[in-house]
């Protein structure tokens, strides 16, 4: 690591507007790259570097023999790993927000490694046309990928859990042939961008493009049909940048201007042209009249201001306000370095160093810009007087007690530590903020230093815990040079993640406990990491017995994803050995289901009572008899595996129970299959009679639902046994087959509709109010309707056709044997609407005991 | 989604535990998900969530957070052509992890997707977390590339200051009935992770199969969680009872005839909500303890009620004849305070007393109640049963009473049981064949014919207690008196199902927050078996 002069002169703090930007050495880097001749992809936030070469370039110098090999860095330019690339042409790679590297090729497929090169997933495509057509354009993003096929289709893969397309909408321009008419850019567009969602925000399904047609910047996402925005650009868009907050975009145009819009309505925030920076020009590289080459790469340097690198010249700022100014690349940046942007700033990467430019964090520039009278500054100033001896230290000290700003002094030293990277400083802005917090007592308005928020104790701790982790990734042999403002960003989990997918076990472990995270998933990575490393070496149960050694006594190891790994290089045994530690039903089932031991899976998922569990098991056992079925040689063998999943259906029950509610949404005809199968005939029955009262509703013909009752009633004839009596309901089966028979007789012979599907007092209603007193009678006798409700009926019909007279003579022959009584009289005559006089007759005779109460 | 107008949510500030939090945290956690699919929406529900959806969260935020239009699941075709005219491309479903709505949904997608011209962006929203469930369905619908899944971890609807709701539908069919044992664990994970948010609960008693299944799986989860669990709060929840709804089928099986009891029984409340017809269409009025006159009037015998109201009334009359030109300040600031929280309430009420009082007037209802009555007084009622069948009496009234004459008479008599069906069945239609046969299935007794001839003699724990308190409520004394159930495990022994109990940690005494899969009243208990749309 080469660092410049120790002190404060080591980094280089440049004015842009009324911000500083200062630039830092992070790494010397012996990767030997001519970054002219090679194309490098960095992942955000202190992130690898994935380097392939430039065909562009190197056909021009060597030809096309050499293979394109995508080599993986770390930031410190140790490599990590190599793929061996073997495909077409690289369009386009970048790093997603897990730190997976995503390649896209030319025709629109998408391959996934992890930091050492390893597959990390299947690859996935941009769709059908990417393929049929290829791609013109690409791009990668945090969350996915997104394409622009040659015949001019935005196709974009969202997310990457569940790789899907989506067809993002252009404007109708989109296909208008551009100035220079054929070759690849034939299309209107020109570049993509993807703006990234804000750090804090959820993220969303479908995130924003902007595009750059043919003079025109649009903005589009897969919620409408139109882009949401446009903006006219003054020439055709070279280079387009979204800035990490997702605020801005900018865009430099062929004619030489610079241009960044507000994200949200395109409007235009900025504009410069090549010819307004001449002063700066002059002033800070000497020279006279701006490039008149293209620059080769533009980028955001944090979220206020952009960069602009040209070969051999250097690089311009331009601030959000419009400010702009020239620099010098960097030694050992080459003419040509590769550029990261990162939240708060932006890497550079060259072929001897690595620079980090960034604007100065606020609290850092109140305490150490030169001449500053802020708080900080003169409590910083105080401690190195008070180091060095000097009495004017307590002055200075006191100056701030009792101008009352010692807190703020203290908080600034604090924040400032925070944002540094240079240990020793970071290490002096600790002292001068613990020196200050040691005299917060002295203010008779802050009694309590620890009560102040953001000052006591812990805060001061945490800041020196966080920066010993800063400082530890920091090291070239880990080489992620990220900040604090960056860690918050990504979060302590992530990171953790990362480590160890480096191998880092032991950091990313220390990590982990010392932000109080589970440290489970690291030891449970280490664990695979060591089954695969052992290859054959030791046998399984002193493997198992190694691994115990280290994971026994933390709780939550995830033993079954362990065991899968295991499973995964060939070890069913071990897998077997590690999975009996798992107790995880939810771990366990998948696992048992994918080593095939399906009945265990069963067993395990019918204990943890988890319906989803139990549909999986059933659902594989169900699939497994299938394909015995299928190719079982002979009949003996099928029936044996067609037994094999009665047997676990009726071991398990609960399992079967939810299996067959699933069932039958799907596959109505296995659910008769397993009743019958499981010894519950009568279920099945009820299945049938269930389908034959559905297709009476739906108006089948007659056939078919004779069909299913005449199965629903053998279905309860074989049910009847010892212990269960179905004869009631076969019996009952088959006088509904009858009833039916009869209803379509009666419709015939009256040809009057509307009898069929009644119930049988429904059909004895409507033959009394068609007349049909002796159908009537038939059907009470044939389906043993009691004598009082026939009787119930009749009298109902009779008040219904309002045949008072009958009704009355019907009162008068009432005696204490009838089985009616005078209220039923009452009752169906006043639901009918009898005329008082009737009415009155009727209670009139109402007589005896409790007459009174039975009248009212 | 019908007018929101009149209608007004608990203010869940006065419970036990602040139920306010858990709604907001679940609102947000929704809208945010809401949020992440960008621009003009359509949300599609579950029939039945509607309502409880809307104690979460107001039909007007949801339009703030882009969904311009509702549908249910079901019929999709109304929804596809408003779609179509709207241009809105983004469907998003809001549902469970049941198999009913996960299977409606499939449906509803491909219908949509075949009716519209359009290209249709579909997210799932599915409650409380995403199982291989729906992916399943999906795949073989060949629909699993078109939807994306999204967990939302929504569980209890907090119902009322001390009630909070899975309001899941048909549990208690799913497993007295088909024997599936999903919603337990469903119950499971969601009261789970209600002690995540509240503190892990100290002593936990169940009474039922059911709840026993639970318990032990609520242990299981607390292993299974190791040291991320929950610790045992100091002001979280103290004690559980888990209790299964076929311990007690009596309470539900009864007409409640309390003012609230009563107008569940005629008008139906659901998720604290009642819905009037009127000449504007269809009006949703919020009754819970926000409402003061209903907090006064709900438990009252119904006529108390009314006659609460009247005098209420009266004295807000004889203050503003008489009364107002005398009293002080502090008097007239009482009354305007009464004023405001009762008496633009009382309209409501006094309208809802009229609608009770005259479906209380019908011949059937007196009938009903004569019958219930004798059942409470152990008599033999089966006659005025079959009497009601005959006189036309609808059918889910009659197992509604033929449930009681079960629970209290331990069976049906089996020289009447062949008849009793078959009048039954003729009356109501064969379908109901399997009606019974549900019913018959469901754990405990509901329609199970007589065992044997001693039945009689096998002492009837129902009626251990003078005149008739809800035994549920009986239960959670006794299991509040300590450890152990208090002296009756002799009494619990002739309850249907096993007991069970798990300490996690001490137990002080406390208030109660009632937590269910879904409230089961008289009419929803029998529903639940019949046929749909019978």
């Amino acid at each position: 690591m080469e660092l410049l002069d120790s002190g404060l002169s080591q980094e280089d703090w440049q004015v842009l507007g009324s911000e500083f930007y200062s630039l830092r050495s992070l790494y010397s880097l012996e990767w030997d790259k001519d970054l002219a001749l090679t194309r490098v992809f960095t992942g955000q936030h202190g992130g690898p570097m994935a380097t392939v070469w430039d065909e562009a370039q190197v056909r021009l110098y060597i030809g096309s023999a050499s293979r394109p090999d995508i080599h993986i860095y770390s930031a410190a330019g140790r490599q990590l790993g190599l793929v061996l690339w073997e495909r077409g042409s690289v369009l386009a790679a970048g790093w997603s927000s897990a730190e997976e590297l995503l390649v896209v090729e030319e025709e629109g497929t998408v391959h996934r490694y992890d930091v050492r090169g390893q597959e990390s997933a299947p690859p996935f495509s941009l769709g059908k046309e990417a393929e049929e057509e290829g791609l013109q354009l690409a791009r990668v993003f945090p969350a996915g990928v997104v394409g622009l096929t040659r015949r001019g289709a935005l196709w974009i893969v969202p997310t990457l859990d569940r790789p899907r397309q989506l067809r993002l909408p252009l404007p109708a321009g989109a296909n208008a042939p551009g100035d220079d008419g054929g070759g690849p850019h034939a299309l209107g567009v020109r570049a993509l961008a993807v703006l990234p969602t804000p750090a804090g925000q959820p993220v969303p399904s479908m995130p924003e493009v902007v595009v750059a047609l043919y003079q025109t910047l649009v903005l589009v996402d897969g919620s409408r049909g139109v882009p949401r925005a446009s903006a006219p650009t003054p020439g055709p868009v070279l280079h387009l940048e979204a800035s990490l907050d997702g605020m801005h975009v900018a865009a430099f145009c062929e004619d030489g201007s610079i241009r960044v819009w507000a994200a949200e309505h395109l409007d235009v925030v900025t504009s410069l042209a090549l010819a307004d920076t001449a002063s700066s020009l002059s002033e800070d590289l000497g020279m006279e009249t701006p490039p008149d080459a293209l620059p080769d790469a533009l980028a955001w340097a944090g979220s206020r201001a952009l960069v602009l690198s040209w070969e051999g010249v250097g690089l311009l700022l331009v601030g959000l306000g419009g400010a702009a100014r020239w620099r010098a690349h960097p030694p050992g940046a080459g003419p040509r370095p590769a550029l990261s942007p990162e939240p708060d700033g932006l890497r550079l990467a060259g072929s001897a160093a690595h620079w980090l430019l960034r604007a100065v964090p606020p609290a850092q520039r109140s305490v150490l810009e030169m001449g500053s009278l802020e708080p900080g500054a003169l409590l910083f100033d105080a401690r190195r007087l008070y180091e060095a001896g000097d009495a004017r230290a307590t002055a200075e000290l006191l100056e701030l007690v009792r101008a009352g700003t010692l807190p703020a002094a203290v908080a600034a030293c604090l924040a400032a530590a925070a944002a540094e990277l240079d240990p020793a400083r970071q290490e002096a802005l600790l002292r001068a903020a613990c020196y200050g917090r040691a005299f917060l007592g002295i203010d008779p308005a802050l009694p309590n230093a620890a009560d102040v928020p953001g000052l006591g104790r812990r805060d001061a701790l945490e800041v020196a815990r966080s920066l010993r982790v800063l400082n530890a990734l920091h090291d070239p042999e880990v080489g992620i040079p990220i900040t604090m403002e960056q860690l918050e960003a990504e979060g302590w989990e992530p990171l953790v993640r990362r480590l160890v997918r480096r191998r880092h076990y032991h950091l990313a472990l220390s990590v982990a406990r010392a932000q109080g995270l589970p440290g489970e998933a690291v030891l449970s990575a280490w664990a695979c990491d060591k089954v695969t490393a052992c290859g054959g070496l030791l046998g399984d149960a002193e493997l198992l017995a190694a691994l115990k050694s280290k994971l026994d006594g933390a709780g939550g190891v995830e033993w079954a994803n362990i065991a899968s790994h295991a499973a995964g290089q060939g070890r069913p045994k071990l897998a077997a050995l590690l999975l009996d530690m798992e107790h995880r039903a939810h771990q366990q089932v998948p696992l048992l289901l994918e080593l095939g031991e399906t009945e265990a899976a069963l067993g395990k998922a019918e204990t943890s009572l988890d319906a989803d569990l139990m549909l999986d098991a059933c659902s594989a056992l169900w699939a497994d008899v299938q394909r015995a079925l299928a190719t079982a040689p002979t009949p003996q063998q099928s029936v044996a595996a067609g037994q094999r999943f009665w047997t676990a259906m009726t071991r398990h029950p609960l399992a079967c129970a939810v299996f067959l509610r699933y069932s039958a949404k799907q596959d109505p005809l296995v659910v008769t299959d397993v009743y019958e199968h499981t010894g519950h005939p009568e279920r099945a029955a009820e299945v049938h009679l269930d389908a034959a009262m559905a297709a009476a509703k739906r108006g089948a013909g007659e056939t078919a639902i004779q069909t299913e009752l005449a199965r629903s009633r053998d279905a309860y004839v074989r049910a009847q046994s010892k212990t269960r009596d179905t004869r009631f309901e076969a019996a009952q089966v088959t006088a509904l087959a009858r009833l039916r028979e009869q209803q379509l007789e009666l419709e015939a012979s009256t040809s009057r509709e509307g009898f069929l599907g009644l119930s049988v007092t429904g059909t004895i209603r409507q033959c009394h109010k068609l007349g049909l007193k002796d159908a009537a009678a038939r059907f009470a006798r044939e389906h043993k309707v009691p004598e009082k409700q026939a009787q119930l009926l009749a009298l109902d019909a009779a008040a219904a056709q309002h045949d008072w007279v009958g009704l009355q003579a019907k009162v008068s022959r009432l005696d204490r044997y009838s089985l009616l009584t005078l209220e039923h009289y009452a009752h169906a005559a006043q639901a009918h609407g009898a005329p008082p006089e009737v009415l009155r007759w009727i209670v009139d005779r109402v007589s005896g005991d409790g007459a009174v109460a039975r009248k009212a | 989604m019908t007018s929101a107008a009149g209608k007004a949510l608990p203010s869940l500030d006065k419970g036990p535990l602040s139920l306010r939090e858990l709604r907001d945290g679940d609102r947000l956690a929704l809208l945010d998900l809401l949020d992440t699919i960008r621009g003009r929406k359509a949300l599609v529900l579950e029939a039945d969530f509607a309502a409880p959806l809307s104690l979460l969260v107001e039909a007007s935020t949801l339009r703030e957070h882009g969904v311009e239009l509702f549908g249910v699941l079901g019929d999709g075709s109304a929804l596809a052509s408003q779609l179509e005219d709207r241009e809105i491309r983004q469907v998003v479903y809001l549902l469970h992890t049941r198999l009913e709505s996960v299977h409606a949904a499939v449906a509803h997608v491909a219908q949509c997707r075949r009716l519209c011209s359009s290209p249709l962006e579909f997210a799932w929203l599915v409650m409380p977390r995403v199982v291989s469930l729906a992916p399943r369905m999906l795949e073989r619908a060949g629909l699993l590339a078109d939807v994306t899944l999204l967990p939302t971890p929504l569980s209890w609807i907090p119902l009322d200051e001390d009630l909070i709701s899975l309001e899941l539908p048909d549990v208690f069919r799913e497993w007295t009935a088909d024997g599936d044992p999903s919603s337990l664990h469903e119950l499971a994970s969601a009261l789970s992770s209600l002690q995540q948010r509240f503190g892990a609960v100290a002593r936990i008693k169940a009474k039922g199969t059911a709840a026993v299944e639970v318990a032990g799986l609520l242990g299981r989860m607390r292993r299974e969680q190791g040291s991320e669990g929950p610790a045992v709060g100091q002001s979280g929840i103290d004690g559980m009872i888990l209790m299964d709804r076929s311990v007690d089928i009596v309470s539900p099986a009864c007409t409640q005839l309390t003012y609230e009891g009563l107008l569940e029984e005629t008008m139906g409340i659901r998720c604290g909500q009642v819905v009037l017809e009127s000449e504007g269409g269809r009006k949703v009025h919020g009754l819970n303890s926000s409402d003061a006159v209903f907090v006064e009037t709900r438990d009252k015998f119904y006529m108390d009620a009314r006659r609460w109201i009247n005098e209420t009334l009266r004295t807000i009359q004889q203050f503003r004849d008489q009364g107002i030109h005398s009293a002080d300040i502090s008097a007239l600031r009482g009354f305007v305070s009464e004023l405001r929280d009762k008496f633009v309430r009382i309209p409501l009420h006094t309208s809802l007393i009229e609608q009770l009082a005259a479906s209380l007037a019908s011949p059937g209802f007196a009938a009903r109640q004569k019958v219930e009555a004798g059942l409470l007084d152990g008599g033999d009622e089966l006659p005025a049963i079959l009497d009601l069948m005959y006189t036309g009496e609808g059918a889910a009234a009659v197992l509604r009473l033929l449930c009681l004459y079960c629970a209290v008479h331990g069976g049906i008599p089996r020289k009447a049981y062949d008849g009793l069906r078959r009048d039954f069945l003729n009356t109501y239609g064969h379908e109901h064949l399997l009606t019974l046969a549900a019913l018959q299935r469901a754990a405990f007794g509901l329609l199970a014919q007589e065992e044997g001839a001693g039945a009689d003699a096998t002492p009837d724990i129902h009626f251990t207690y003078a005149g008739y308190a809800p035994l549920s409520v009986r239960v959670v004394q006794a299991a509040l008196s300590g450890s152990g159930w208090g002296g009756v495990e002799a009494a619990l022994g002739a309850l249907p199902g096993p007991t069970a109990e798990l300490a996690q940690g001490r137990r002080v005494p406390c208030d109660f927050l009632v937590a269910t899969t879904g409230v089961v009243s008289g009419r929803s208990l029998v529903q639940e078996f019949m046929p749909p749309g019978g």
